[in-house]
């Protein structure tokens, strides 16, 4: 492992989507550790497809690549607590009077609004993870959204004093990423990532096969499913089998 | 089936690697066994013990031994294909994204680290990458299905 995981630091005006190019830059860079920063993305992927918006060096658009050496492929949701845990943690800085929280499996929000969005692409040989692409989209700057994105929200929205560029983000959510990646202490990654997840241990309504259901959230297993206790009792559901409604 | 239809079966089976040979058509079941490795031929008056036949009663007229050897021939090749199985529970994809072309067809040559499919678990998303060189006979899921851990994806022939 290198001195320092994320060392190599590409800047970018433009892209379609930081993970598409990274995932390019990677091929022709095998083994590479980096990070690749654009001030601006037109083509981010969100959630289902959905895209990511990433106005003009005011947000950040970024994506770390690295070569995983101590997580296998069936505890890779552990990868997914680290990230969460990083962003999560960066975020509780920046806005102090309110409450931050990680919405299952990845999304990180300020009172309920989304200012944070993960999407972390593997590639897999047999049970080895060979490669991580971890994009995050975080909204800094940014003080108007697109209307259908009622529920975004921004650091600046939140805490107007904040006044951080996304290359000071991007660093500060690197090196706390890379301090958790070395210790890989994955109890304790639990223990956060639980303390700080949305609707824990509440009573939350649900949307699952179409109908709205409440439930108790009460635990994520290590395949990374969600364990919710009903009136069915304790079942888990995967990222696509169950829909909060908040 | 002619007794020496019988015997050229029993003679190809034991030259071959295969452990196993089953062969039915109308009212008739022939199941060639090779105790591996040792293959000796024998006829099928006097088969000896690593061999059996079993015939099933009632033999009706049958086919000529072409069909008989293609019938081997596969038994042999499905003996060797690899099964890439999914290394986790998720949703399998067969496409990058919905307006990209699907990753590999049945028929395409691939090689270590082509990447075969995506498997997508709690938003996770996974190029799964072949480890081995060869050809992609069988594709056993279509997309955006739900997969489970260890469940068959795709058999490749190595033998390309």
């Amino acid at each position: 492992m290198n001195d320092k995981l994320f060392e190599n630091f590409f800047e970018l005006d433009e892209v379609d989507s930081t993970n598409a190019e990274a995932k390019r830059i990677a091929l022709e860079n095998k083994g590479l550790n980096f990070v690749l920063w654009a001030k601006s993305q037109k083509k981010g992927r969100g959630q289902a497809g959905n895209s990511w918006y990433s106005s003009d060096n005011k947000d950040v658009a970024v994506s770390f690549v690295y070569y995983p050496e101590n997580i296998n492929v069936l505890n890779q949701f552990d990868l997914n607590l680290l990230v969460c845990n990083a962003v999560h943690f960066y975020v509780s800085q920046c806005v102090k009077d309110k409450i931050v929280q990680i919405k299952w499996p990845n999304d990180i929000l300020i009172d309920n609004k989304k200012v944070a969005g993960i999407l972390i692409e593997n590639s897999v040989k047999g049970t080895k993870m060979e490669q991580c692409i971890i994009g995050i989209g975080l909204n800094l700057n940014s003080e108007v959204f697109p209307t259908e994105l009622v529920r975004a929200t921004s650091l600046k929205i939140e805490n107007p004093s904040f006044n951080s560029t996304p290359k000071q983000a991007i660093f500060s959510i690197g090196e706390c990423l890379e301090k958790l990646i070395r210790i890989a202490d994955f109890t304790e990654a639990k223990a956060y990532y639980l303390n700080y997840l949305f609707a824990f241990q509440k009573l939350q309504q649900f949307k699952v096969k179409g109908q709205i259901t409440e439930g108790i959230i009460k635990g994520v297993e290590s395949n990374g499913q969600l364990l919710v206790l009903t009136q069915q009792g304790q079942q888990s559901f995967g990222f696509k089998e169950i829909e909060f409604i908040y | 089936m002619e007794l020496n239809e019988i015997q050229d079966l029993i003679k190809f089976v034991a030259k071959s690697n295969v452990s196993e040979v089953e062969l039915e058509t109308k009212g008739f079941k022939l199941v060639v066994k090779n105790k591996l490795p040792e293959t000796h031929i024998v006829s099928a008056a006097a088969p000896a013990p690593v061999q059996h036949i079993v015939a099933t009663p009632a033999p009706a007229p049958v086919t000529v031994a072409a069909p008989v050897a293609a019938a081997a021939q596969k038994a042999d090749e499905n003996a060797n294909y690899i099964t890439v199985k999914s290394p986790m529970i998720g949703t399998y994809y067969s496409k990058p994204s919905p307006d990209k072309p699907i990753f590999v067809k049945e028929g395409d040559v691939v090689k270590p680290g082509t990447v075969l499919c995506v498997v997508e678990a709690m938003k996770l998303f996974n190029e799964i990458e072949s480890e081995v060189s060869g050809k992609i006979v069988k594709i056993l899921l279509t997309d955006k299905t739900p997969i489970e851990y260890d469940q068959p994806m795709f058999l490749i022939d190595p033998n390309v």
